[in-house]
């Protein structure tokens, strides 16, 4: 997309921005914990370690599956409990930028929004 | 107000901090004024917005997450997710010769729903205007598959409500729902209430090729 952009908040570890400090070459995996809201489903299993790779997207389609979504209903991630990020932000970004206590909390909301 | 909406009144001190936050990361959004006592008379407006043609966003193969080593969750059920890969659902269809599309996005309020509304305008390198096929074969696919059945009647052309002109509108009628558990969950928690509109706009813009680059989560919250 022309607007995927690398997060413009300052990492708050390092001196230069947007840089990642790495004890190793292998990339850690992130703690999430996925948390329903509103009446969403709640997952029997709430918290996952994934590459911080994946995009949101990525984590949007597990969740979906998960708590088998109708195709008809859509599925929404937020951070802060109120920000849905951009289906292509890597969950590296998103750790950086709202992680704490070593996880990232990302809660969902499932809806027939549309039609 | 009814759960999941927001009065005129919210949606003008919301967009302040918006425009405020835009000014500071340069994101390039506006105030328009064009009847001024009027709710719904003014609006925030982003121009030039380019989106090249081809980028889309997939999800790629899946694989199956591991699970993070829990102590307390011993009841492991041992089963494996089989993450079989996921359709991308592109919607076959015949696009032009065009190397990228160059948005406009309107956000304005909508008096009959008690919403924010999205309106935007595609149009190509030479001017002409986007049609209905092309904007939506630009869907990014993991919305299309979900919107198949219900894409005319979520995404239609309309008269834009202060201008006038045909743009083409997220249709606001479910708005008020997909935000009502958002809005809850954050009064719930007693931490304020946050941005509406950033809420709202971040969730459905990805969906026209808006996307709010990640600082605008933190207006409206205490950090």
């Amino acid at each position: 997309m022309a607007e995927t952009e690398k997060t413009d908040l300052a990492s708050p570890s390092s001196g230069d921005a947007g840089s990642i400090p790495q004890n190793s070459d292998q990339k850690k995996k992130i703690d999430v914990l996925l948390k329903g809201a509103g009446d969403a489903p709640i997952m029997k299993k709430k918290k996952w370690a994934v590459d911080p790779t994946k995009k949101v997207s990525w984590i949007i389609e597990f969740i979906r599956k998960y708590i088998k979504c109708e195709p008809h209903e859509s599925l929404f991630l937020y951070v802060n409990q109120s920000f849905a990020p951009s289906p292509d932000q890597e969950l590296q970004n998103l750790y950086e930028c709202f992680g704490s206590d070593g996880k990232l909390i990302l809660h969902y909301c499932k809806t027939q929004a549309w039609g | 107000m009814a759960a999941g909406t927001l009065t005129w009144c919210r949606f003008k001190d919301e967009a302040s901090q918006l425009l405020r936050h835009s000014d500071r990361i340069k994101d390039g959004w506006e105030w328009t004024e064009v009847e001024e006592d009027q709710a719904g008379g003014s609006f925030l407006v982003k121009k030039d917005v380019i989106r090249p043609v081809g980028e889309r966003v997939d999800v790629k193969d899946c694989v199956p997450l591991e699970e993070a080593e829990d102590e307390d969750n011993s009841d492991v059920l041992g089963v494996e997710y089989n993450m079989e890969e996921a359709d991308t659902n592109t919607v076959p269809c015949e696009l032009k010769e065009t190397e990228y599309y160059r948005y406009q996005y309107h956000v304005l309020y909508s008096t009959s729903y008690s919403v924010p509304v999205l309106y935007f305008i595609a149009s190509r390198p030479d001017g002409s205007l986007a049609s209905l096929d092309e904007v939506w074969s630009i869907v990014p696919g993991s919305f299309q598959s979900r919107l198949q059945d219900d894409r005319w009647t979520f995404l239609t052309q309309q008269e834009h409500p202060v201008l006038g002109c045909p743009m083409f509108q997220l249709h606001p009628c479910h708005t008020a729902t997909m935000m009502q558990p958002l809005m809850q969950e954050t009064q719930d928690k007693d931490r304020g209430s946050c941005n509406y509109l950033v809420s709202w706009l971040s969730s459905v813009g990805p969906v026209v090729g808006l996307n709010l680059p990640l600082s605008y989560a933190q207006i409206g919250h205490v950090t």
